[in-house]
This record gives structure tokens, sequence and C-alpha cells, in this order.
């Protein structure tokens, strides 16, 4: 966490380190606008005064994040893709008991930064894109907080968040992120340095290392996701892929 | 060569120079031009400064621009620190191929540039004999008041002098700054009763140590530059060694968005505590730093940690240019004299609002002139260039645990299918992620 080499810290499987999270929030949640305020931030500050900036604070932004992190994590649990498959069955390195291969393992882009980053755009890119529809602006704190008037709310900003997260299951927004991840974890999220991968299959990993990974993955998981994705997801992804000129 | 002795009128001279002046000065730069280039092209001093300053000094009455010169000053601490950066890169990639004497050479001009760029930020430039003081009122003067100073003589002894002012532990304490927080304020929240300021004095007077080296048979550089090195080679260490070296330098260089170097600050500041007390932070500190109970179990197992990576403690040694390990050392202290040179430039641009579009001119033709990318490809963010890095420092990695120490060359090293090792000499990146804000 706070940037120890793999010698150092007793936890040997992958990580990705915070100063990474920190860049891959920046580029996509946190992204100011562009000035046709086609794709920007869900957390990001809009190019004007004029455009509507979302009325969420830190506990729900992190409430976000966590639900989509959790949806992800558990379609990937359950998922019986070839690829998830694999993944359980090669020898990494060591993890925490219970810990799924195929979402923490050695040989998961879920663990790399570049698919980090790949998720939180696609969270991110295609609740913009549909956030009228997903009535974005209708999840505030006051309907956090009038659900649990009654209990001692918020001692600490854990406990909010955890209240945060609770509230925003409930949304249409959620159910739109599970549809995402519905389709995500059949994606083929092994690296290209998973033992047993074919040669082509190892070359068409191999484009997610490097600077150049971060828009090879963000586009192919928008084709992923126009090609195989429920209506709503399927025509955000092609509408997202419009707008960066895919 | 004997190192400059400045007296005290001198002294309330270097103290009289003014960083507001500085920053004032870039922050009227109109968009326009701040845009467009460093330095205007007209500027007197531009071509020839040190000879033009001299002939301006010497007139009667004295010719002096002081708005041009003050132009030449402020601009030049970042493009001094630029050129740090470089010669930090060149001096990383004579360490990958073996050549020490290369890499001291380049590691000297990486130490000079970056105190050059850290006391322009200053209002202090240096030139040649007489070096002008941006001064508050918006006019310079020359230093030393009589007489000359020549650079390499006096280098040393301005940077040593500045490092004892307040202004350098204030300067200090604003850089290392870990999770928004002062030096200062994890310093005395966890009990290290050690004064910021004798903190950045001890820092700055050892990490430009080789700047106060300037007799002819005892200075590295000097040895390095002039001498043939057939004559006093080292023993050529394990390849292992130099390219841990390398890939331990890097990581202390990661970006992140905000806090630009957080791996680096987290260091020093373990490294502070550790100058004044063993005792270990305890949980219930850090959370009265505002930290989560979470987060400050992290850091209590991270400053209680006593493994220093391995720039910081070749930092502290100073060996023989026949030492093998010599020009790690010199090339640390370089690393970290550009760290603050850098930290001081980029707190100058985020007061005066220089963007990362504002100094685009810059930053996207220096990777293009240096192959870091091709021409209309320059990444929208270049902190994800750190991507490659990782790239580069994760294959030298894996590459060292399948082939144990003393069973391969630096040759193997070299000729390893490792596409992205080239990337390992361009620490011009990390100039670019520490200037932009």
């Amino acid at each position: 966490m706070l940037g120890e080499t793999k010698s150092q810290r007793e936890y040997k499987g992958p990580t990705v380190t915070q100063a990474a999270w920190v860049r891959s929030l920046m580029a996509s949640f946190v992204k100011q606008w562009d000035e046709s305020g086609r794709i920007g931030g869900l957390f990001g500050p809009p190019p004007s005064a004029d455009n509507p900036v979302l009325p969420w604070n830190r506990p729900m932004q992190a409430a976000v994040l966590i639900f989509a992190g959790g949806s992800l994590r558990k379609h990937v649990k359950q998922s019986a893709s070839k690829w998830a498959k694999q993944l359980r069955e090669v020898n990494g390195t060591e993890l925490l008991r219970g810990d799924d291969p195929a979402f923490y393992g050695e040989y998961s882009l879920l663990s790399t930064d570049q698919g980090i980053r790949g998720f939180l755009f696609i969270v991110n890119d295609l609740c913009f894109v549909q956030s009228t529809l997903l009535e974005l602006q209708e999840w505030r704190w006051e309907n956090i907080y009038e659900q649990l008037r009654n209990r001692k709310l918020a001692a600490t900003e854990e406990d909010a968040v955890t209240a945060a997260v609770k509230s925003f299951a409930k949304t249409k927004a959620a159910d739109f992120i599970e549809e995402i991840n519905k389709s995500l974890h059949k994606y083929d999220w092994r690296t290209s340095s998973t033992p047993g991968l074919t040669e082509s299959d190892r070359l068409s990993q191999s484009v997610f290392r490097g600077s150049s990974g971060y828009k090879e993955m963000r586009r192919r998981l928008l084709t992923h996701l126009s090609q195989t994705a429920t209506s709503n997801v399927g025509t955000a992804a092609n509408a997202v892929m419009t707008a960066l000129k895919y | 060569m004997t190192l400059f002795n400045i007296s005290k009128q001198n002294k309330t001279l270097l103290r009289a120079a003014s960083r507001r002046f500085i920053e004032d000065y870039l922050t009227s730069v109109p968009e326009t031009k701040r845009s467009a280039e460093w330095i205007e092209i007209p500027n007197r001093y531009r071509v020839e400064c040190t000879s033009t300053y001299d002939t301006d000094i010497g007139a009667h009455p004295p010719t002096v621009d002081h708005n041009q010169l003050i132009e030449y000053v402020s601009e030049s601490a970042p493009t001094h620190v630029i050129d740090g950066w470089s010669y930090l890169g060149r001096a990383i990639e004579a360490t990958l191929r073996g050549d020490t004497y290369a890499a001291i050479h380049f590691g000297y001009y990486a130490e000079l540039r970056a105190t050059m760029g850290l006391l322009a930020s200053e209002g202090i430039g240096v030139f040649n004999g007489r070096h002008p003081i941006v001064r508050t009122s918006g006019i310079t003067t020359r230093f030393p008041t009589t007489g000359t100073a020549r650079t390499h003589a006096v280098v040393w002894p301005i940077l040593s002098y500045w490092s004892s002012l307040k202004r350098a532990s204030d300067l200090i304490d604003e850089i290392i700054s870990p999770r928004s927080l002062r030096l200062s304020q994890w310093l005395i929240g966890t009990g290290a009763s050690v004064p910021v300021r004798a903190v950045a004095q001890s820092w700055l007077r050892a990490w430009g140590i080789d700047l106060a080296a300037v007799d002819d048979d005892h200075d590295s550089r000097n040895l390095s530059s002039y001498r043939p090195s057939e004559f006093r080679k080292p023993t050529p260490l394990d390849v292992h060694e130099s390219v841990a070296f390398v890939e331990e330098l890097w990581r202390l260089f990661e970006p992140e968005s905000s806090q630009r170097f957080p791996r680096l600050e987290r260091v020093l500041l373990r490294s502070a505590r550790k100058k004044a007390t063993t005792a270990p932070a305890t949980v219930g500190d850090l959370e009265a730093l505002g930290l989560t109970a979470p987060e400050a179990a992290q850091w209590a197992t991270f400053l209680a940690d006593i493994q220093e990576p391995m720039p910081l403690q070749e930092a502290n040694n100073q060996s023989q240019v026949d030492d093998a390990r010599c020009h790690f050392q010199i090339l640390s202290r370089a690393a970290l004299l550009l760290f603050v040179a850098t930290g001081s430039v980029r707190r100058l641009f985020l007061n005066a609002a220089y963007t990362i579009d504002t100094l685009s001119f810059w930053w996207r033709a220096m990777g293009e002139a240096r192959g870091l990318w091709t021409a209309g490809s320059s990444p929208a963010d270049p902190l994800d260039l750190w991507a490659d890095i990782l790239v580069a420092i994760s294959d030298s990695d894996d590459w060292r645990s399948r082939n144990p120490p003393g069973s391969v060359s630096l040759r193997d090293w070299r000729r390893a299918d490792m596409p992205e090792r080239d990337y390992l000499g361009a620490f011009e990146l990390v100039g670019i992620w520490g200037l932009l804000t």
C-alpha cells in the first residue's frame, strides 16, 4: 500500500500501488469534462457553471466505487468462463485464503494498473452517458439520511460509507452497473504472462502492457460490451465509442 | 581552485534574494508567451548571458537591463532542472553500460544544474564570475559585491549558506508533505523532536557535498572528466547491483497526480524521523494526525521499517573515484537534489497557475526529441508513461530473479528480451512529471 517492493512486504500477491490507483481515479472518475461535455468524470468538475455537478459527497463517491468493485468481484467469482477457470488452475503467487485467483491472482488483468483503470473507465463512461436515464442527480445524501434518521448515523466516515453503499444498491445506477458486470466477467482478463496461453492469445493479451495498454483496454472492453451486453449497456458502450471516436 | 569565502556583506545580499519576485514575474507572464517559449528571442542575456552581464556590470554607468535579467534568472530555474534530469538520465545510461567515469561526470553536472535551478527559483542567478541577485524591488544586484567568484567555486558556499536559512527549511517542509501533511507536522506529531531546519540543512549539505570538492586531485568529477579512467578504474560490480540500483531509483519516482513523488516523500520522512528518534510512531499519534485507523496501522509499520532504498543509503556515503560504488553515491545525491529543485520550481508554477497545457510547447517537443514518443503521438497525460517504466523495471527484476548473481554478465542483461529497457535512461520523464502541475 505504501509503496514497498515485493520483497519487503508480507503479502506476495500482485498489488497496484496507491499512486497508480490515484492516477487511474484522476484519469476516469475525477477527470474534468471536455469542452464538448461528451465524456467527463462523474466526480470531476464540469467545464462551466451551467453544467450540473453531481451532488455526491465523499462517502457517496466512495460508495459508488465500492459497489462497482464488489459487484465485479461477485460476478467474476461466479464466472465459469474459460479464462476464469484457467486462472484458478494455474499455480501463481499464494493469495489470502478465499481470494479468487481470477480476480486477485498474479495472472489476472484485474490485478494490474491497466485492468483497474479499464474497469474504472467503463463504469464512469457508461454511467456518464446514461446519467439522465439513471437519475444520478436524484441520489442525494438527504435520501440516505432520511432512510436512516432513527439510527445513529455517520459516527465515523466508515459508517457513512456503509450507509451510502446500502442506499446506492437500491438505485437504477446500481442495476446498470450490475448489468455491466454481468457482461464484463465474460471478458478474457488473463495477462500475457499467464502460463499455458497459446502464442496468439499471448500476443493478443500483450497489448495491455505499458502505457498503450490503457487505451487498448478501454477500447476492447467497450467493444466487448457493445457486442455482448444488454441493450442499455450495449447502447451506452456504443455511445461512448462514438464520443471517443473508436 | 579554492572555494569562495562568503563575507558578511555578501551573506546579507544572498538573504535579500527574492523568491517572491521570481514568482511575481512568472505570474505576470501573459498566457500567449508562457505557452510558447521559455524566454523571448531578443532577451539580451539569452545567447551569452555571462559575458553580456559582465559587460553590463562593468560599464559606466552599468547597463544592466533588470527586466530582461529577471526574465533570464526566472526562466533558468525550470530549464536548469530540465537539463539536470537529462544529465542524470545520461549518467544512468552510462551506469547501465558499465562506464562509471561517464556516470560520475554526468552525475556531477546533474547536481550542479539542480543547485543552479534551486538557487534561481530563490532569486539567485549563478553565472560565471559575477552573479545576479533578484531583489524584492525588482532590481538585480551583483554577487559578490566586489571581485569575482567562479561557478564551481561559488555554488557550494552559496548552497551551504542558503541551506542554513529558515527559507530553506520552509521550502523542504512544504516539498516533503506526505498525505498533504508537512514534514514538521509528521515529526512533531510522531514524537520526533528534531527541527525541520536542522533536517533540511543536514540533507542539503550531504546531497551537495560533491560540489564542495574543487581540489583537482580529490574531486571525483575532476578525475572523471580530465584523468584517464584506466589509471584508477574500479573493479566492475555484478550486473545485479547496477541494475538493482537503477530499478530502486526509478521506484522512488513513481508519480501520483497531486502528490507528485509520494514514495520518495515517505522514505525521506522516515529518514528524518530516524535522525531524531528510534522510538516507533504509535498508531495513536498517527490517528491524531488525522489518519484513519487502518491508515495509521500501515504508516506505523512503514515508519518502523529499517530497510532504506539503496539510493538513500548510497547518498550518505562518499568514496574515492576508484571505489566501485562511487557513481551510485553521486547519482543518488544528484537525484535527491533534483527532487528538491523540481519541487521548488513546481511550487512557483502552481502559484503562477501554469498548467500541463501551458507547458505543452516544451514537454511534447522534448519527449519527441528524446525518443519517448513519435511526432503527433504524445500522451494526453505524461504520467501514464509510468506504466512503461514499470514494465521496464518489472522485466529487469524478473530477469534478475531468473539469473542469479555471478551467473550472468552486463552483456547478458543488455541482450535479454526486454523491449522497454530503453526507458530506464529516460529520467527526463521525472523532470516532466515533476514540473507539470
